[in-house]
C-alpha cells in the first residue's frame, strides 16, 4: 500500500519522481487534482506528500497551507519541489522540506527516506501522547469518582456514581451490574446505550447469576437469587436502536464487589473496541474503591436501624414505668387507706405491739409512694414531657422556704442549719416549685448524712461563668455556657462521699456502698431527679465531698435577659420536637398581658399560620393560605380550645400530606414582652418552613 | 337529730370505696356506693346526694363525663363533686376544673385529707 503522494500537474515531473521512488521500493501514487488528493486523505493514512510548487492547475503553497489547517491531517509530512530561480517562500513556510529543480534522484531518495522516518518518529510520539492524554482523563475520572464516593453513604447512589465513572472513563456499550436491596432481593442495574432484547436480557440475567455463584464456588452463597425474581433496572441511552445477543462477543470486564469476605455485588462491562491494560487497571480500581464506601454505607444502615430501635425501646421503657407506677398507686392507696382505718382505733382497740407493725406496714407504704413518685418524675423529666413554668424570681425566697421546713427536723438532731444568703441577688427564671423540690433533696440528704452536733449551710451567690470549674461537668455533654450565674451550695459536716464514688452519685439507683442510704431509706433517685431538673434550667450541679468532713452540693441556674431566655425556650421547644421524633413543631406562644400589638400582624405578613383563641368566646378560627407545616398557637391556658385546636391542626396536617399523619407537640415560649423579639421567632420560623418545603422533616 | 347527710362514692376499685365508705360512715354519713360511671349517674340523679367522690378512670363514662353531665344540669349543678385520681398532670387538673370539679386529689391520698375536704362542703 503506498502512503506517498506525488502532487502536481508536471507529468514528467511526477514520472521521473515515481521511477526513482519505485527502483527504491517505495510506492506512490500521482494525484494531479487537488481535491482528488484531499479526498483520499480522507479515506487512508497518508505519511508524505511531495508536492510540485510549480502545479499550474492549483495553488500549492495554498494546498500546504489548507494541509496544515486541518488538525488530523497536520501529521503529514509535505517535500515542495521548488524552482531555484522563483520566488517560492511562501511555500517554504507550510511545507516540511525541499528539493530543488531539476530533481537529483539521490537527493530526491535521501531527503524523502529521512521525513519517512521522522513521520515513524512523530508518529509514534502522538500515540504516546493520546495514550497519556487518555490516562490522565482516566485518572482525572477516578478522582473524581472516589470524591464523589466519599460523600455518600447511600447504596444506590454509590453505584450510581460508580457506573456514572465508568462509563466517563471507558464509554462502554453496556454494563449490568447485580446488587442485592435491602430485602437481599436481587437487583439488575442496566446501563446501555441502546435498548436491549429479551433474549439478550435473559442472558445477561443468566451470565450475572453464574458469574455470581461462580465467585463462591464451593462456599455459601449469601444470598438466594431466582432468575424470575431478579428486579431489572434500565437505563438507556438510545432506545430507538436495539443490542442483541452479538454484543456478548464484544470486548468485557468483570469485577466483585466486595470488602474482604463481604460481598455487595458484581459488575461487567462490554465494548465494541478492545480494553487497554489502563482501561482493565481503571475498571479494577473503581470497583474496588466502591467496596469502602459500600460498607460504610450498610454499616451506618444498621446503626440507622439500631437507634430507630433502641429509640422505641427507650419510649416502651418509658410508657412501661409510667403506666406500671400510676397502677400502682391505686392498690398502695387501699392499703394506706386500711392501715390508717386500723390506726385510727376505729376497727377497736389494738396492742401496742399490733400498733408497731401496723406503723411499720404505713412507713413502708409511704416510703413506696415516695419511690413510685420519683419515678414517675425522672422518667418524665427523662422523657422531655415534665412541664415547667418558668417565672421570673429569686432563688432566696426558695432557700428561705425550704430552711424552714427543715428547722425542727435539724433542730431535733441537733443540727446547726443556717442560710448564708446574698443580697440583691439577681432574678432568674426559674420553676420554683420544682427548684424547691431539689433544695430540699440536699438538705434532707445533709440532715440524713450528718450526724449530731453537725453543720449545714445553705449559701446563695452570684458568680460568673469563668468561676464555674468546668471539669466538674464532666458528664455533661457540650455545655453551654452564659455571663452570670446564681450558685446555690448546700454545705455539710457530715460523713462525706468517697471519691471513687462522687462520680457516681447521680446516676439513677446507684446506692453507694457503707452508705447509710438504706438505713436512711434513700429511694436512690433523688440526685438523679436534681440534676434533670437542674439542667432544664440550663443549669449544673456538682458536687464536692472528702471522707469524713463533709459534703458540699452546689448547683448554677443562669441569669438570662428576656431575649436570652426567648432564644432559650425556643431552642428547647425545637429539641424536644427532635427527641420526640415529631414531624410537626407546634408552637404554643405564652403571650403576656402586656404583648407587642404588632405581633400577630408580624406573622401574618410573613404567612405563618396563625391559630388563635379569642378571648371571651370558645369560637376558635384559625388562618391558612400557603401550606404550612408549622402552626403557631397563641391561646390562654384553656385545655378544650388546645383540645380542638389540635383536632383541626391534624386534619389540616393530614389533609397536605395524604396518608401519613403527624403527631403533635406543644412547646410552650415564652414571648417577649418588647415585641423587639418577633423577628427572632420570624426567622426561625421561616428556616424551618423552607426546610419542610425542601422535604426535610424536622428531626 | 337532723338526717345523716348523702355521700355518693363512684369508683371502679371496690376495695378504695370500702375504706373511703368505713370512714365516712364513722364520721357520720351515709354512704352510697357506684363502681362504674353509669350506674354512678343514674345513682346520682335517684338519691341526689349531698356531695360526690368521683375516681376519673372508670369503665363505661368517665369521671369528668359524669361531672360535666352533672355540672351543665341545673337540677344537679349545685352537687359538689371532689374528684380523685391516680394521674397527677397539671393538665387532668385543667380538665377537672373546666367540667366544674369543686375538689381535685391524687392517688395514693390520706383519708383524713379527704375528710377534712367532706367537711368543708357539708358542715359549712
Amino acid at each position: 500500500m503506498s502512503n506517498v503522494l506525488i502532487a502536481g500537474d508536471d507529468s514528467e515531473l511526477n514520472k521521473i519522481i515515481e521511477s526513482a521512488l519505485t527502483k527504491n521500493s517505495i510506492i506512490s501514487e500521482i494525484f494531479q487534482d487537488e481535491n482528488a488528493i484531499l479526498s483520499r486523505l480522507e479515506n487512508e493514512q497518508i505519511s508524505l506528500i511531495i508536492l510540485d510548487a510549480g502545479s499550474k492547475s492549483f495553488d500549492a503553497a495554498m494546498f500546504s497551507r489548507k494541509l496544515k489547517s486541518y488538525t488530523h491531517l497536520e501529521n503529514i509530512l509535505v517535500i515542495a519541489v521548488i524552482d531555484p530561480a522563483k520566488d517560492n517562500l511562501d511555500i517554504l513556510k507550510t511545507t516540511n522540506s525541499c528539493i530543488t529543480k531539476p530533481v537529483n534522484e539521490k537527493i530526491l531518495l535521501a531527503t524523502v527516506n529521512s521525513n519517512l522516518k521522522l513521520k515513524k518518529s512523530l508518529d509514534i510520539l502522538s500515540q504516546n501522547n493520546s495514550e497519556l492524554a487518555k490516562s490522565l482523563y482516566q485518572l482525572d475520572v477516578l478522582y473524581n469518582t472516589s470524591a464523589q464516593f466519599a460523600g455518600s453513604l447511600d447504596k444506590k447512589k454509590l453505584i450510581n456514581i460508580l457506573i456514572d465513572g465508568l462509563d466517563k472513563s471507558l464509554s462502554f456499550s453496556l454494563s449490568y451490574t447485580l446488587v442485592f436491596n435491602s430485602e437481599d432481593k436481587a437487583e439488575l442495574l442496566i446501563n446501555s446505550l441502546n435498548d436491549i432484547s429479551e433474549r439478550l436480557l435473559h442472558s445477561l440475567k443468566m451470565r450475572a447469576i453464574l458469574s455470581y455463584k461462580a465467585l463462591f464456588d464451593k462456599k455459601e452463597i449469601p444470598y438466594e437469587i431466582n432468575v424470575d425474581d431478579i428486579n431489572v433496572i434500565k437505563n438507556i441511552k438510545h432506545p430507538l436502536e436495539v443490542y442483541d445477543l452479538n454484543i456478548l462477543k464484544f470486548d468485557n470486564l468483570f469485577a466483585p464487589i466486595k470488602v474482604g469476605e463481604k460481598f455487595f455485588g458484581l459488575i461487567e462491562v462490554f465494548r465494541d473496541t478492545e480494553f487497554s491494560q489502563e482501561d482493565t487497571t481503571c475498571f479494577q480500581t473503581l470497583a474496588r474503591q466502591v467496596s469502602l464506601p459500600l460498607e460504610n454505607a450498610a454499616l451506618y444502615e444498621e446503626i440507622k436501624n439500631t437507634n430507630t430501635k433502641l429509640e422505641k425501646l427507650e419510649r416502651l421503657k418509658s410508657e412501661f414505668t409510667s403506666i406500671v407506677s400510676h397502677e400502682l398507686r391505686t392498690p398502695l392507696t387501699a392499703i394506706k387507706n386500711s392501715l390508717d382505718i386500723m390506726l385510727s382505733g376505729k376497727t377497736g382497740e389494738t396492742t401496742a405491739a399490733m400498733n408497731k407493725f401496723l406503723d411499720m406496714a404505713k412507713r413502708n407504704v409511704v416510703r413506696l409512694s415516695g419511690i413510685i413518685n420519683d419515678l414517675l418524675d425522672l422518667t418524665k423529666v427523662e422523657a422531655g414531657k415534665m412541664d415547667f413554668r418558668f417565672e421570673k424570681g429569686n432563688i432566696n425566697s426558695s432557700v428561705e422556704f425550704v430552711k424552714n421546713t427543715f428547722e425542727n427536723l435539724a433542730k431535733e438532731k441537733n443540727i446547726l442549719l443556717t442560710a448564708q444568703t446574698e443580697k440583691n441577688l439577681p432574678l432568674t427564671y426559674i420553676d420554683a416549685q420544682r427548684l424547691e423540690q431539689v433544695i430540699t433533696n440536699l438538705v434532707s440528704n445533709a440532715v440524713k448524712f450528718t450526724n449530731d452536733n453537725g453543720t449545714i449551710l445553705i449559701k446563695t451567690e452570684t458568680i460568673k461563668a469563668d468561676d464555674i470549674e468546668k471539669e466538674r461537668l464532666f458528664d455533661v455533654m457540650n455545655p453551654v455556657f452564659y455571663d452570670k450565674y446564681v450558685k446555690v451550695s448546700v454545705k455539710d459536716s457530715g460523713i462525706g462521699i468517697a471519691e471513687e464514688d462522687i462520680p457516681k452519685v447521680f446516676d439513677k439507683f446507684q446506692q453507694i456502698e457503707n452508705s447509710l442510704s438504706r438505713k436512711n431509706g434513700g429511694t436512690g433517685l433523688g440526685l438523679p431527679i436534681a440534676k434533670q431538673l437542674i439542667e432544664a434550667h440550663s443549669g449544673f450541679i456538682w458536687v464536692d465531698s472528702e471522707i469524713n468532713c463533709g459534703t458540699t452540693f452546689s448547683f448554677v441556674i443562669p441569669v438570662l435577659s428576656e431575649k436570652e431566655k426567648f432564644e432559650q425556650d425556643f431552642e428547647q421547644a425545637l429539641q424536644k420536637s427532635k427527641t420526640a421524633n415529631h414531624n410537626l413543631l407546634l408552637l404554643k406562644i405564652e403571650e403576656p398581658n402586656n404583648a407587642h400589638p404588632s405581633m400577630s400582624d408580624d406573622l401574618k405578613e410573613n404567612k405563618i399560620s396563625i391559630i388563635r383563641k379569642t378571648t371571651n368566646t370558645k369560637e376558635v378560627f384559625y388562618e391558612e393560605d400557603d401550606k404550612k407545616c408549622i402552626m403557631i398557637f397563641i391561646p390562654e391556658a384553656d385545655k378544650f380550645a388546645q383540645n380542638f385546636i389540635e383536632k383541626k391542626a391534624e386534619s389540616y396536617v393530614e389533609g397536605e400530606t395524604g396518608t401519613e399523619k403527624y403527631d403533635i407537640v406543644y412547646s410552650t415560649v415564652l414571648f417577649p414582652a418588647d415585641g423587639e423579639n418577633a423577628k427572632v421567632l420570624l426567622d426561625r420560623c421561616n428556616e424551618l418552613i423552607n426546610a419542610q418545603k425542601k422535604g426535610i422533616k424536622i428531626k | 337529730m337532723s338526717e345523716a347527710k348523702k355521700i355518693l362514692i363512684v369508683d371502679d376499685e371496690q376495695d378504695i370505696v370500702e375504706t373511703l365508705k368505713f370512714m365516712l360512715e364513722a364520721e357520720g354519713y351515709e354512704c352510697f356506693c357506684a363502681y362504674d360511671g353509669e350506674t354512678g349517674l343514674s345513682l346520682a340523679k335517684e338519691i341526689m346526694p349531698d356531695l360526690m367522690i368521683l375516681d376519673v378512670m372508670m369503665p363505661k363514662i368517665n369521671g369528668y363525663k359524669i361531672s360535666r353531665l352533672l355540672k351543665y344540669d341545673t337540677k344537679y349543678k349545685e352537687i359538689p363533686i371532689i374528684m380523685v385520681t391516680a394521674r397527677s398532670q397539671e393538665e387532668d387538673k385543667l380538665i377537672g376544673q373546666e367540667t366544674g370539679v369543686n375538689e381535685y386529689i391524687t392517688k395514693p391520698f390520706e383519708l383524713d385529707e379527704i375528710i377534712e375536704k367532706v367537711k368543708v362542703y357539708l358542715e359549712a
